[in-house]
């Protein structure tokens, strides 16, 4: 009898110790390559890229859906070195899915209008306008940060979201895109109609030039968003 | 002169002096009796028990003292002297009256209180030494189960019994000493001597060491005293061939009889196999009607004075065996602890623990129908006005009383019967129902409230900002009251139940206890502002202006009044069905749950800080309280945190060998809106067995076994290989098994060592770990591990020395913090360590390290362990402590650690994890008590530990906590705190620290100082206090600025009622 009991225990110590030594290889996932082309393509739902959906995380195209962003900043920091608009899409539509960060929804709506300028995707255009249409709807107040290297100190400078989207779609070309609404020679005026359907209008305000700050008479035009009453 | 006569004249004044002097003694002897020489008495008409020579009847009561709300810790005789006296004049009026003259009792009366009784009410007491049958200490080592074969053991309880002897001897009052309490029913130890016999065989073979140490026993105390008889307290008549072999010096045979209305053939048998008298030391009936579920009075009566009558008719002179020399009717008042013992305390419990078919009013087949809390004579109640509780006589004392009234040494059996017959049972038993139901419709209706309690609080609260800046007005000024109401309830027969209700006034604000039951009045609270702009106001100058006025109004949106606990019982035949709400549940650990699948859910007060509502769900108990067999519990959260589900176990014991299957399937996550105030995770379904045998001599084997998370196969995972590259894995079934075995060596006197190997796959989580005798080891509930384990608890006389250590390795280590990078177009993705929210399994408090630890325990007394919950309040001895050192390295890092966000109502990720570093911590605790009415407990503790998920250095901390507790209820209580995180888990987690943490508590009950009629009528305790805390602010304080804000603190102000 104790014979057998030791036995079963030595069994059992066998077992337990020793099942755990399985475990077979798994797929490599240290390197995925980037896609450069410039056409978008492939929409994982219909709203993928626009606040609240989530879609982009399941899209097998997006090459960020799996990687290692601990925060915010690991985002911006990835954006510098990336090499087309198609993949600042997806990396920003991931950081929208992730995060909700609100500048988010303005930096996928851009990189959009950045895809359809270096390709001219129709449908990279209608995701743009519904980008900076779901970052009014949803992100209005909201500012996006960013550093003033050409200020004394390098401080961190915040700027209304709003206004960006208005200086890009009301003067697309001074920030090296193409004007999302035809014809191209009216920018201001079909960008004022296009947020006018939204509920909002565009406004142009003189403003000291910040990049000059020594001098107060340099002046700038701003283009402001404005929320219709 | 006659020289003679001259001496006889001296003489006889030498005479006279001593004639004087022995008168003088004498009548000074008379005032204070000696103890009388008892002896057992056999002539023609049989067995009689002699007192001074008198002939003595034993009319007795098994008698004990246990007031509502306490179970076998309470000791009576460590009571205030008047407050003993008020109960023995209570009680001693009572039997006397019902023509009781002798007690036996379990707890051991102090001698002086025997005289007492003795010659205030002529009520004698048996001296009853329970020879360690319910576990004994031996050599300083507490033995549950007692071991008569062993020479230490027997030794041992020897030694105990003769000293017990030596301090009774010459007590007036004692009329016998007996030893034991149905020792024959416990034997179950194990020894090579026995091992190989038969099962009938081996009982004998144990019984014998029994028998021939209470031989041995009895002929040394008999060379202590030999004034009075010795008896045992045998479990009915069984191997009374052995008694009669093994113990001829007994004088008596002590016997617990439950035979029913008739003890049979007992009389008989002991006549013609042992040829000694007989005494009962416990037989009777219980008062309750487990078959139609209500108070049973008539039959108990009918059932006693049955029992009585054949005992008369046994007795000297009548004619037949004359061996009966009396009885102890089991028992004098109702416990209502022994059933489950230390729970439902305040509550008389319906419950049959066991079977008889000998009792059969309310006998059923397969069914238990003896009802423990319900053998006394008389019922009890809430203190009387004295603080005696309450004693309600039954028909059984009225028919004891009647009974009493015959002598059988001066009746014939004719005149016996003819008493007995002329007792009027019916209008016995119908005027205790009478008074029974008169007590019941004033204590017990339908709905009644059954307590409750007020506390009031007056709060300061400060900062040094505050103080800074608003001086004298920075103090924050509030106050709180709470009112508790206890409602019980039964609504049939067999549905009975209870809940409380809250109501909050206000709640108080605090700086530093911010969250305490209550403040869900505050969390609740709007502020509304509203602006009012008068026309035409006219200024100062004559000028108009436009004012404004701000106006704020609070509302009070959390609920003023909630339900704060609900219990309810309903009682069928095939299983009892218990539906709880936020009341105490324990775990099954000792029934078969090896991997604590089942959580303890105790924890109320810690619940109550955040007004979580754990547990709530209903139990199936199939086993009606046997613990084996069937039992299934479910609801939305048994247990703190855990998810809704459906948990169904089955356990069984069989002889040596037991084993156990648990199952539990979880069906959702308990979601926002259900104020969860842990952190929940994904569903997951589990299913446990283990097994337990017993059989081997000195060993004892444990295997188990469990499957869990296999909803999760398929799900993904990435971790780095031994190369470096980033791979994704999928879970397999593998990942959701594991296994353990342990062995403990149970033969080796005074060792105890055990070896433990465990291994639990990647998502093969448990439950909560088990942690015994205080032990720092890192246990955890996670799978991922391979685990060994080894300890030696050393049991030298007083002390308890237990080290162990613990090795554990993780099968997939934690993923370090790799960012993504790209070159040119090739991203490298990188990895995150995991977290339990999004990912199948991590490594948090089961990461890879090793611990060992030594833990030395002092406690000479077993009885109240030192590591129960409660021993602030139960340790019976003067002094215990223990000290004890852990050190734990940790190998790796971890990954992320989640916390729940009350704000966010989600759970959210503390940081990449805890790096990699040694932990220590050594602690003592003690118990002293310098008098029996004070005790001073301590405890100090130096640690060095990481947070509970937030990233930061390890931590050195110190902490010192005093506390002084008296009998009245005062206590004063204090702690010291040097770099200590919070009172709060949270804290832990976030890694807040604070530089020192002081607290002052003073309580004093002011109960005394009631008019004893309404504090033992209405009032449980009241007091006073004041309690105060103070800290002060570091960088790693949240409420931290630096000159501007280095302290806060709160001060409390209260008063309490509990009625």
């Amino acid at each position: 009898m104790r014979t057998t009991a030791y036995g079963l225990v030595i069994l059992s110590l066998f077992l337990v110790t020793g099942i755990g030594c399985g475990g077979g290889g798994g797929t490599d996932k240290t390197e995925v390559p980037l896609d450069t082309s410039t056409q978008l393509g492939f929409l994982r739902s219909e709203d993928e890229g626009l606040f609240p959906d989530d879609s982009v995380l399941d899209n097998p195209n997006n090459p960020f859906a799996n990687s290692a962003f601990p925060d915010l900043e690991s985002y911006f920091e990835l954006n510098e070195d990336l090499p087309s608009a198609l993949t600042r899409y997806y990396l920003w539509a991931t950081a929208l899915a992730n995060l909700a960060a609100p500048e988010t929804q303005f930096l996928v709506a851009q990189s959009l209008h950045e895809l359809y300028t270096e390709g001219g995707d129709p449908l990279a255009r209608v995701q743009a306008i519904r980008a900076y249409r779901s970052a009014l709807d949803n992100f209005f107040d909201s500012k996006f940060f960013f550093t003033a290297d050409f200020l004394t100190g390098e401080p961190l400078v915040g700027t209304a979201v709003k206004n960006l989207i208005a200086e890009n779609l009301a003067n697309s070309f001074e920030r090296g895109l193409t004007p999302l609404v035809e014809p191209f020679d009216e920018n201001l005026g079909q960008a004022q109609a296009l947020v006018g359907e939204w509920g909002y209008s565009i406004r142009l305000v003189i403003a000291p030039d910040l990049t000059t700050p020594n001098d107060p008479n340099d002046t700038v035009v701003q283009y402001v968003m404005e929320r219709n009453l | 002169m006659d020289a003679r006569g001259g001496r006889g004249r001296s003489l006889g004044r030498w005479a006279a002096a001593i004639l004087i002097l022995a008168v003088l003694l004498g009548s000074f002897s008379s005032s204070a009796p000696a103890s009388e020489k008892v002896t057992v008495f056999l002539d023609d008409g049989g067995w009689r028990l002699k007192v001074g020579g008198s002939a003595y009847f034993v009319k007795g009561v098994v008698w004990s003292y246990t007031p509502i709300g306490e179970t076998f810790t309470f000791n009576l005789w460590e009571r205030p002297e008047e407050h003993i006296k008020a109960v023995l004049d209570h009680d001693g009026k009572l039997m006397k009256a019902a023509g009781i003259n002798t007690i036996r009792t379990f707890a051991q009366i102090p001698p002086k209180w025997i005289t007492y009784l003795y010659e205030e009410y002529g009520i004698m007491t048996i001296v009853n030494h329970l020879m360690g049958r319910y576990g004994f200490t031996v050599g300083g080592i507490w033995r549950p189960q007692t071991d008569y074969s062993d020479p230490a053991t027997r030794a041992a309880i020897k030694e105990d019994v003769v000293e017990l002897i030596a301090r009774y001897k010459g007590t007036p009052g004692v009329l016998m000493y007996a030893l034991g309490n149905e020792n024959n029913y416990g034997l179950y130890w194990t020894g090579t001597e026995i091992q190989d016999l038969p099962e009938d065989e081996r009982q004998k073979g144990m019984a014998r060491h029994l028998y021939t140490l209470f031989e041995e026993i009895i002929v040394a105390g008999k060379k202590v005293d030999d004034s009075k008889p010795w008896t045992i307290v045998n479990g009915d008549i069984q191997f009374l061939d052995l008694i009669a072999e093994e113990v001829p010096s007994l004088d008596i045979l002590g016997s617990n009889v439950y035979r029913g209305r008739s003890f049979t053939d007992l009389w008989e048998r002991v006549k013609a196999e042992l040829g000694k008298p007989v005494c009962f030391m416990e037989f009777g009936c219980d008062a309750f009607n487990a078959r139609t579920f209500t108070e049973d009075q008539a039959a108990q009566a009918s059932y006693i004075r049955d029992q009585w009558k054949e005992i008369y008719e046994k007795s000297w002179g009548q004619g037949q065996e004359g061996n009966a020399i009396g009885g102890f009717l089991f028992e004098w008042r109702d416990e209502w602890w022994k059933y489950l013992q230390t729970e439902n305390l305040d509550k008389q419990d319906k419950t049959a623990s066991w079977s008889n078919g000998a009792y059969k009013f309310d006998y059923v087949e397969k069914s238990t129908n003896m009802n423990e809390e319900w053998f006394g004579i008389i019922a009890i109640g809430p203190p009387n006005a004295d603080g005696v509780t309450a004693a309600y006589p039954r028909a059984a004392y009225y028919t004891l009383q009647g009974i009493f009234a015959v002598d059988p040494y001066e009746s014939s059996i004719t005149e016996v019967a003819e008493a007995l017959r002329e007792l009027d049972m019916d209008k016995i038993t119908l005027t205790s129902e009478i008074r029974r139901l008169s007590r019941e419709s004033r204590d017990r209706s339908m709905f009644r409230l059954a307590g409750g309690g007020f506390r009031g609080e007056f709060v300061a609260s400060a900062d040094e900002q505050l103080i800074k800046e608003e001086g004298q007005k920075g103090v924050i000024m509030s106050h709180g009251e709470w009112l508790f109401l206890d409602f019980e309830f039964q609504l049939a027969k067999v549905l009975q139940g209870r809940f409380t209700i809250n109501v909050m006034g206000n709640a108080p604000e605090r700086l530093i206890e911010t969250e305490f039951y209550g403040n869900r009045v505050n969390k609740g609270e709007v502020v509304e502002t509203f602006q009012v702009e008068p026309d035409g106001a006219i200024g100062p100058d004559g000028e108009e202006v436009d004012l404004e006025f701000t106006q704020k109004r609070t509302i009070r949106s959390g609920s003023q009044i909630e339900l704060y606990d609900f219990e309810a019982k309903l009682s069928l035949n095939p299983f009892d069905l218990l539906t709880f709400y936020h009341t105490p549940r324990y775990h099954w650990r000792y029934e078969g749950d090896v991997y604590g699948l089942l959580w303890e859910a105790t924890d109320i007060k810690g619940m109550d800080l955040w007004n979580a509502k754990a547990p709530i769900g209903a139990e199936f108990d199939f086993t009606k309280g046997k613990r084996e067999g069937f039992k299934l519990v479910l609801g939305p959260e048994v247990y703190w945190g855990a998810n809704p589900l459906v948990m169904v176990k089955y356990w069984r014991k069989m002889g040596d060998f037991q084993f156990s299957i648990l199952h539990s399937e979880e069906f959702g996550r308990f979601s926002e809106g259900d104020s969860p105030s842990v952190i929940t995770l994904d569903p997951v379904r589990r299913t446990t067995v283990w097994t337990r045998f017993d059989h081997i001599e000195g060993l004892q084997i444990e295997l188990a076994g469990i499957m869990a998370g296999t909803e999760r196969i398929g799900d993904e995972y990435d971790r780095v290989s031994s190369s470096g590259r980033i791979e994704e894995r999928e879970i397999d079934f593998e990942d959701t098994l594991g296994g353990k075995v342990k062995v403990t060596v149970d033969g080796i006197d005074r060792i105890r060592p055990y070896a433990s190997a465990a291994y639990q796959g990647l998502v093969a989580d448990g439950g909560e770990p088990h942690k015994e005798f205080g032990t720092l080891l890192p246990y955890s509930q996670f799978g991922n591990k391979i685990e060994y384990e080894a300890g030696v608890g050393i049991f030298l006389e007083e002390w308890i020395i237990f080290p162990r250590v613990l090795y554990r390795e993780n099968l997939e280590e934690a993923n370090p913090l790799i960012e993504p990078s790209v070159e040119g177009t090739v991203l490298q993705p990188g990895i995150l360590p995991r977290n339990r929210e999004d990912d199948p399994f991590s490594v948090t408090d089961n990461r890879q390290g090793w611990s060992a630890e030594i833990f030395f325990t002092y406690d000479p007394t077993g009885g109240t362990g030192f590591y129960e919950w409660n021993n602030d309040e139960i340790e019976d001895s003067d002094l215990v402590f223990n000290f004890g050192f852990n050190y734990t390295s940790y190998d790796t890092k971890t990954d992320s650690w989640l916390r729940y966000s009350p704000t966010f109502q989600d759970n959210v990720v503390l940081g990449p994890g805890l790096e990699p570093d040694d932990v220590w911590a050594f602690s003592t605790r003690w118990l002293y008590k310098p008098t029996a009415d004070l005790r001073l407990i301590g405890k100090f503790e130096a640690a060095r530990e990481q947070s509970w998920g937030a990233p930061g250095p390890s931590r050195d901390q110190y902490g010192l906590h005093l506390k002084a507790l008296t009998r009245e209820g005062h206590f004063l209580a204090g702690y010291a705190i040097k770099d200590g995180w919070g009172p709060y888990d949270f804290q832990r987690q976030l890694n807040f620290i604070w530089p020192w943490q002081f607290g002052l508590e003073a309580f004093w009950d002011i109960s005394q100082l009631m008019p004893k009629s309404v504090r033992n009528r209405y009032g449980k305790r009241a007091g006073l206090g004041v309690r105060t805390q103070y800290r002060t602010l570091g960088d790693d304080s949240p409420e931290y600025e630096p000159g501007v804000n280095g302290y806060e603190f709160d001060v409390t102000l209260y008063f309490k009622f509990e009625f």
